[in-house]
């Protein structure tokens, strides 16, 4: 027997972080972009990060180290950095942000305020609602693909995904093992089993 | 106070928690045991207790059993009680034993004199020194309503206990008994303290605890779940036990001199500036005081290492506490009672605070005698007399109210921020803060279609850091998360027991962890 399970890590949409302006480019250029470090960090925990999602983190990356390197500093308790700091700390952010996310038993905090804490503001960040999902998939046997919404994916065990209705195909080598409509959802965890 | 056989006492009692002793095989009860037990025991002695209390009273009554036989066990010694309790006869009439010290208030953990040796743990502060006497509060039944039928009003009606209750053991706070059933059922509301105990009249709706004082906040410790007990391992991280490892190897004279200044400062002074006219009127100025004196309380009930008349004249805006105990030594020498040696206050478990504005004769005392050998005596006489600042005092913090922008960011990101000079800027944006008022209600501020938030929790988050306590999550991955964590959660805003070593630790000012300085930003200049 094959077991999907599938776990809701959303409380609402509202509230969720906003999807960034088209492409708001990094303050210095690629330098700040945290698109590897986010490759990284799914390659790691194999997790699948859905492609809009990751869009989303390096836009907002990028908008909020835009913001800390414009701040007046005329204002004498502003938070004052540089693109290096921000460089330096960029894996780390990206690390914890997406550790939590992942992590339904931890309240989940916003990129900025996980980068601002990480350049040493020393703010008690607010909690904010996930809007995405998490299914994690168990396999019995070695699965060769995941094919979800179509797509075909490495066969990791987790994925981070908007909410909907979700097709999944689970392959064991050249032999389909599991298939299934899953629903990702914002309510309580669903366990779906195939 | 002897630490050193403290210390050992803590040892022993890490050893047994970590199963490493000799004695591996009868360390620790089952749960279930005790759990029967303590339905029988609790029916024969006629003590009930509200079921939200069941962890606790588990925990706590796992850390009694413990520490039960007074016994010496050396090394290679069999100790006969723990063999015969651990085996079960015994678990009974240790489990009233434990009841009965709950409700004769007395410290639920027993003396011992047990010698260990050659522990890698040294963890000084759990529990607290000088035995833990249990945080609950106790109501005394009287004799015409022992036959009836005892519930307690919980939210979602009443939850029945039983008949044949001598004694409650009850969470602090406002509880409301009932006894009896249908229309002839008498309700009686209490208010209570942790740590009180109370006999009740058998009259309907009386409140014997005056609601206006400020006390520690309910349930501040975050409940342990069974089974695993109050130390565990991730306590052995440095940031636990750094600053108590220093302090056993030296005299009272050094570790005195080593006292960070917070420590020793009887008056504290919290100015508080305000963005926008309206924002936040005089009942609330007087409620963000409330949230700050629980808050204050509940950090000072739990530092043992501090000095105990650390903050014992508290002044918020232009509103002053004092320590219940002052404002009894100030009567007494009103009456011409007081002799000089008795002014400092002693260690206390329970601290609790009445705000003194408008406390006429208690002033005029004051204001006439010129000088007290006491540390809170200056703070007091510059608090209620020159009404003015107190000017003095290493730590003088300040509380803003400030709209969307705080130093640390925006209010999406923040709902607070620690700044230097001991400031705190709460953002009021995005946010539907509640502030607790004298008679027991809640007044808003912030947005009113914000995220609910509790502000006395942010506040007791804020306080943590003036005291020196470094966020929960500066232990690591694996760090106990409660009112110290990071971010803001309804869920945890207790604070844990590595919070409690920690701010004991920070007492000392050689302990290197401590949030330093107030020094909230890492400030940079830019670099392009
Ligand atoms: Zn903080």
């Amino acid at each position: 027997m094959k077991r999907i399970w599938l776990v809701w890590l959303g409380l609402t949409c509202a509230g969720a972080m906003p999807v960034a302006a088209q492409h708001a480019s990094c303050p210095a250029g690629e330098v700040l972009d945290p698109s590897a470090d986010i490759d990284a960090w799914t390659l790691k925990h194999r997790t699948v990060v859905q492609a809009d999602f990751k869009t989303e983190i390096v836009n907002e990356y990028c908008m909020e180290s835009s913001k800390i390197l414009s701040a007046d500093l005329s204002r004498q308790d502003s938070l004052r950095t540089s693109d290096s700091d921000i460089n330096r700390v960029r894996s780390a952010v990206i690390d914890e942000y997406l550790d939590s996310y992942a992590n339904p038993d931890r309240v989940f905090r916003t990129l900025g305020a996980t980068l601002r804490s990480h350049l040493g503001a020393s703010g008690f960040s607010r909690p904010v609602p996930r809007a995405r999902g998490l299914i994690h998939v168990e396999y019995r046997h070695v699965v060769a693909r995941v094919q979800l919404r179509g797509k075909d994916y490495p066969p990791w065990s987790r994925f981070i995904l908007l909410p909907g209705r979700t097709l999944f195909v689970g392959l064991d080598g050249a032999r389909r093992i599991c298939r299934g409509l899953i629903m990702v959802r914002v309510s309580a965890p669903v366990k779906v089993v195939c | 106070m002897n630490i050193s056989k403290k210390n050992i006492f803590h040892l022993i009692f890490l050893i047994f928690i970590n199963n490493i002793s000799i004695c591996k095989a009868q360390t620790r009860i089952d749960y279930r045991w005790l759990n029967e037990s303590l339905g029988r025991v609790s029916v024969s002695a006629g003590i009930f207790f509200d079921p939200l209390l069941m962890n606790e009273i588990l925990v706590q009554s796992d850390n009694f059993a413990v520490n039960y036989c007074p016994k010496n066990i050396g090394l290679g010694e069999t100790n006969w009680c723990m063999i015969k309790l651990f085996k079960s006869s015994g678990v009974d009439k240790m489990m009233t034993d434990f009841m009965k010290n709950i409700v004769q208030n007395r410290s639920i953990y027993t003396n011992n004199n047990i010698n260990i040796k050659n522990s890698k743990y040294d963890i000084n502060y759990w529990p607290p020194l000088g035995g833990e006497p249990s945080l609950v509060a106790v109501i005394e039944v009287p004799e015409s309503l022992v036959s009836k039928q005892v519930s307690l009003q919980g939210a979602a009606g009443p939850i029945v206990l039983g008949k044949g209750a001598r004694y409650l053991i009850v969470r602090p706070g406002l509880n409301t008994i009932i006894f009896g059933t249908g229309a002839a059922a008498i309700h009686q509301t209490v208010a209570v303290q942790a740590r009180a105990r109370l006999a009740l009249s058998g009259t309907a709706d009386q409140i014997p605890v005056r609601l206006g004082r400020i006390i520690p906040l309910d349930l501040a410790h975050c409940a342990q779940r069974p089974p695993p007990p109050p130390v565990s391992d991730k306590l052995s991280h440095p940031l636990y036990w750094r600053a108590s490892n220093l302090r056993k190897r030296e005299s009272d004279d050094v570790r005195l001199k080593n006292l960070a200044p917070f420590a020793t400062q009887a008056g504290l002074e919290v100015s508080v500036a305000i963005d926008g006219n309206g924002v936040c009127t005089e009942r609330c100025i007087n409620g963000l005081g409330i949230a700050f004196v629980r808050s204050i309380a509940t950090w000072r009930e739990n530092c043992s290492a501090c000095d105990s008349n650390m903050f014992s004249v508290i002044k918020i805006g232009p509103n002053t506490w004092l320590d219940v105990r002052v404002i009894d030594l100030i009567g007494q020498m009103g009456e011409g009672k007081l002799s000089a040696t008795a002014m400092n206050l002693r260690p206390s478990g329970v601290i609790s605070y009445d705000q003194v504005d408008d406390n006429a004769e208690l002033i005029a005392n004051v204001c006439t005698t010129s000088s007290l050998p006491t540390p809170w005596f200056a703070p007091l006489k510059a608090a209620l007399c020159t009404r003015g600042s107190m000017g003095i005092g290493f730590l003088r913090p300040e509380l803003a109210l400030r709209g969307n922008q705080t130093a640390c960011g925006e209010a999406k990101d923040f709902i607070a921020c620690g700044v230097p000079g001991g400031k705190v800027e709460v953002a009021l944006s995005g946010s539907r803060f509640s502030i607790p008022l004298a008679d027991g209600s809640y007044t808003e501020i912030g947005s009113s279609d914000g995220q609910p938030i509790d502000l006395t929790s942010v506040l007791f988050h804020e306080v943590g850091h003036w005291l020196g306590v470094p966020h929960s999550e500066t232990a690591g991955k694996e760090a106990v998360l409660d009112v110290m964590s990071e971010t803001y959660d309804p869920r945890r805003t207790c604070i844990s027991s590595a919070s409690v070593i920690m701010l004991n630790n920070a007492t000392d000012r050689r302990w290197p962890y401590s949030t330093k300085s107030f020094t909230g930003l890492r400030r940079r200049m830019r670099s392009r």
